[in-house]
């Protein structure tokens, strides 16, 4: 690898005091749609609305309470298998770095000091020699060597519904020449790695621990800045200061707690009652607006990386190209920003527009993406499909009905050229497992997750698709398959930048078989005692930037 | 009796089979497992067998249905198929007290609400206080429980600034805090009650209407008796049979309206539980709730049969 290489310069650089200090508030806001969001945006020294105060960070004070509504139970919090309760495990364990989503970079901010990459398959992490366990457990006060990072890496890369286990399959060999030396090397290059190392999944747990508790779904001994005082998963969940947490005096709190409250709209009124501090739903511009009038309340927005696409089974009608771009120039991507995104958000190419760094420009997406209802009834009709009638699955998600909101809308625009849909509103779980899963549809549509990283979005497009089993639209196109399996080799920024982009200008032309249409802003409410320390941005334009740290550790609070 | 006792605790089980089967049958026929759920999109059909492997779900039905079968027998109803893998009973031990003080305060607030006014309705038709009754109980059996219990919680928050305790602190069991523990329980309880108490009323007036019209009535109040003796001694007892069958049937409604109001309200119960449990496709948290559920219906409705004999001496059990 080139020594002038992006991923050199990031890799090797010291450790910034402001990446160190910076909080993880923005992970912390938000229950656990929010972390996966990793909302935040902005760098903290944005211009604000004038409705929280100056804008800063302020001078934190130790002690206190914050509270958390969530939507979803934790149903479980073993952080290397459990997704529910990814958001806590955040705040119990530490991991070797963060990541930025924004800029797409690592922040050196947690137990690895330094990464050192000789070649793209070789990771050689220094390691900080007092990040310890809480002072209770198994391994208490004792301090995580190289040996917990292999165990944890083992664990996280072999249990059976750890998620995506591309990355640790290809780790071939762990070396721990020390106590503070944890190496790895991997049989094949996968740039993907990078991102995955800073997931919450990847936490590294003292091996004693895990020799102790196998299974660490209700329990945990951790050693992130906040201990597990009380976990009820669908109730209440209770975290307390860490004393030993190497950040010390961090974390400022004496405790984060988290409320579950399942219905969104009693969520909400919780909120606007004060029995929380951070409102743990994710709101729309019109939802959030009366807390961005109100000084009581500080309001923060993000793109959301949630993107709503159209999958079609590659069988006829749809086999037909002509079909396929039909569809695309019936639809309205405008008027759904307009009316169901309130003005607010863009288009989106095969890789979601938040992800600058990947995403092609906007205009050129706008430019590919006309609404020409006459050139699409003419396709139609030289395809010999001037009318159809077809089903469109889509998921009932409890406490989501913008996705039913999007698919009516979608219906009223292609009824317009002859695409006749019958919308069929399939429960999650049957959604999944009956008709994605299996590719049990004509069309599918849903919100598909939020990537922060181009290898999971370009998948979807693979042969292999997403399960690396097989696409479940029948799509194949070879050319398009060495494209995404080169950039998850390609080192180079540069490089993989250019790869990922032609990709995606491959993908445009085929008009599928996903069909993606565009992404909003996400707004995230927290009363104004609620200080996020060096990510406390308020309501900014969302450009990316924002600082990523351990998170919740700078979070702080007013009110005693 | 107790002959008749015994008698209908024995018919307890084959119901209880039949409904566990019927349960079983059902959960069978709704697409996607519990592996599915947990494994989401990124599952291999590798990792989907695994997961059902280890999950139990992969074998034969007979064998799944007589295992869960046996362990009940046995007092084990299974554990959780999702990643708590908590048992079934230390979930429903921490639940079962919110959804039975849920279920009693609901019932004795929608007697108070329904008995009385019917009773009044009855006694003095055709006058305000009547229509008045009549038009409530109309206005509560339209109005969804769910929709109520939200316009409960968005006006406290709006007017009072006030929202149920539960939201800022979970369930306090009422010896910890008796107050906070009804604060916590009372709107939820009224929200559930009042087209239940609307039902009663309805069927109070017009059974206590059809009882004041017979013969024994009419000497009643030829021998002088006050008006609250006739009523109260010789009238209601009677008029109330029909009643007490009705409030026997509403502990299903009332169960099943616990599911939503425990969402609504944010209360931990096992209405929340079950329904979460569906959503997930977790097999022995369903199958022994629905059958718990069966259990308090007969059990309520053994009850109310009890209850008649002591109503009306005339009915003798065979």
């Amino acid at each position: 690898m080139a020594e002038s290489t992006y991923w050199n310069r990031f890799w090797r650089r010291r450790i910034s005091r402001r990446a160190v200090l910076g909080a993880g508030a923005v992970g912390a806001l938000g229950a656990a749609s929010a972390a996966v969001l990793g909302c935040g945006g902005g760098n903290g020294n944005g211009n604000g609305n004038g409705n929280g105060g100056p804008n800063g960070i302020g001078t934190p004070v130790a002690g206190g309470n914050v509270t958390e509504g969530r939507l979803i139970n934790a149903l479980g919090i073993d952080p290397h298998i459990d997704l529910t309760g990814l958001d806590v495990d955040a705040l119990m364990y530490a991991y070797l770095y963060s990541w930025n989503r924004f800029t797409e970079e690592r922040v050196m901010n947690n137990l690895a000091t330094n990464l050192e990459t000789p070649d793209e398959r070789t990771f050689l992490f220094t390691i900080r020699p007092d990040v310890v366990a809480w002072p209770k457990g198994p391994a208490a006060g004792e301090a995580l060597t190289s040996t917990d990072c292999v165990e944890s890496f083992k664990r996280r890369g072999t249990a059976i519904t750890a998620p995506d286990k591309r990355f640790p399959q290809r780790i071939e060999k762990y070396e721990t020449p020390d106590d503070t030396t944890f190496n790895f090397y991997m049989s094949r290059t996968f740039v993907p790695a990078a991102r995955e190392m800073a997931n919450p999944t990847w936490a590294i747990v003292p091996a004693k621990v895990l020799d102790k508790y196998p299974n660490l779904s209700q329990i945990a001994f951790g050693n992130g800045p906040f201990m597990l005082k009380e976990f009820r998963g669908s109730e209440r969940i209770v975290l307390e200061r860490h004393p030993d947490y190497f950040l010390k005096p961090r974390p400022w709190l004496d405790t984060s707690t988290y409320i579950v409250i399942t219905e969104s709209s009693s969520l909400l009124a919780a909120f606007r009652g004060g029995q929380h501090d951070i409102n743990g739903a994710v709101l729309t511009k019109t939802t959030a607006q009366e807390f961005i009038d109100d000084a009581k309340y500080k309001v923060s927005q993000a793109p959301s990386l949630f993107y709503p696409v159209i999958h079609m089974k590659m069988r006829d009608p749809w086999r037909d190209i002509r079909v396929r771009e039909a569809m695309d120039l019936a639809i309205n991507r405008k008027e759904i920003i307009d009316v169901i995104q309130d003005g607010e958000g863009n288009y989106n190419g095969p890789i979601q527009w938040p992800q600058v760094k990947w995403a092609l420009p906007q205009q050129e997406v706008r430019d590919f993406y006309p609404h020409d209802p006459e050139k699409a009834k003419a396709l139609l009709k030289e395809a010999g499909h001037p009318q159809i009638t077809t089903k469109v699955k889509y998921p009932e998600v409890p406490g989501a009905p913008i996705i039913a909101d999007i698919a009516v809308l979608i219906k009223s625009q292609l009824e317009k050229v002859g695409i006749n849909l019958e919308l069929d509103a399939v429960e999650l779980g049957a959604f999944i497992g009956n008709t994605l899963l299996p590719g049990n549809f004509d069309l599918a549509f849903f919100p598909n997750l939020p990537y922060d990283e181009p290898d999971r979005p370009l998948s979807f497009y693979h042969s292999k698709g997403v399960t690396g089993t097989g696409n479940w639209t029948n799509y194949t196109n070879p050319e398009l398959d060495k494209l995404i399996d080169a950039q998850s080799e390609e080192f180079d920024e540069a490089k993989r930048i250019d790869i990922v982009q032609r990709a995606q200008r491959m993908i445009l032309p085929e008009h599928g078989p996903q069909i993606t249409l565009t992404g909003g802003i996400a707004y995230f409410a927290r009363w104004a005692h609620v200080n996020l320390g060096p990510a406390d941005n308020d309501l900014e334009t969302p450009v990316p930037g924002a600082v990523y740290g351990p998170a919740g550790a700078d979070i702080w609070t007013d009110k005693r | 009796m107790r002959n008749y006792i015994l008698r209908r605790l024995l018919i307890l089980i084959p119901i209880m089979l039949g409904v566990s089967f019927l349960t079983f049958a059902m959960f069978r026929m709704i697409p996607g497992d519990a592996a599915v759920l947990r494994c989401q999109l990124g599952c291999t059909p590798e990792v989907l067998n695994d997961l059902r492997h280890e999950m139990g779900l992969d074998r034969p039905w007979y064998q799944q249905y007589g295992d869960w079968l046996w362990d009940v027998g046995h007092g084990d109803l299974g554990k959780s198929l999702t990643e708590s893998r908590l048992p079934v009973t230390t979930e429903l031990d921490r639940r079962l007290p919110i959804t039975g003080e849920l279920l009693v305060m609901t019932m004795i607030m929608a007697l108070l609400l329904g008995i009385p006014p019917g009773v009044i309705s009855a006694i003095r038709p055709g006058t305000p206080l009547d229509w008045l009754a009549r038009l409530g109980s109309v206005l509560w059996l339209s109005i969804p429980s769910f929709w109520l219990g939200i316009l409960v919680i968005a006006f406290g928050v709006s007017w009072f600034n006030w929202t149920p305790p539960q939201f800022g602190r979970g369930y306090v069991p009422f010896m910890d805090d008796p107050w906070v523990n009804l604060q916590q329980f009372f709107f939820p309880s009224l929200v559930l009650a009042l087209a239940i108490a609307a039902a009663i009323m309805r069927l109070t007036r017009s059974s206590l209407l059809e009882v004041l019209g017979n013969d024994y009535i009419r000497t009643a109040w030829s021998k002088g008796l006050r008006e609250r003796t006739v009523v109260m001694r010789h009238a209601l007892k009677n008029a109330l049979i029909p009643v007490l069958t009705i409030v026997g049937l509403q502990v299903g409604a009332l169960i099943g309206g616990s599911v939503i109001i425990e969402s609504v309200f944010n209360l931990n119960g096992v209405g929340k539980y079950v329904l979460e449990a569906i959503l997930r496709r977790d097999f022995f948290v369903v199958q022994s709730v629905v059958l718990l559920f069966a259990v308090a219906f007969v059990t309520a409705n053994l009850v109310v049969d009890i209850l008649y004999g002591w109503l009306d001496p005339r009915i003798r059990y065979g």
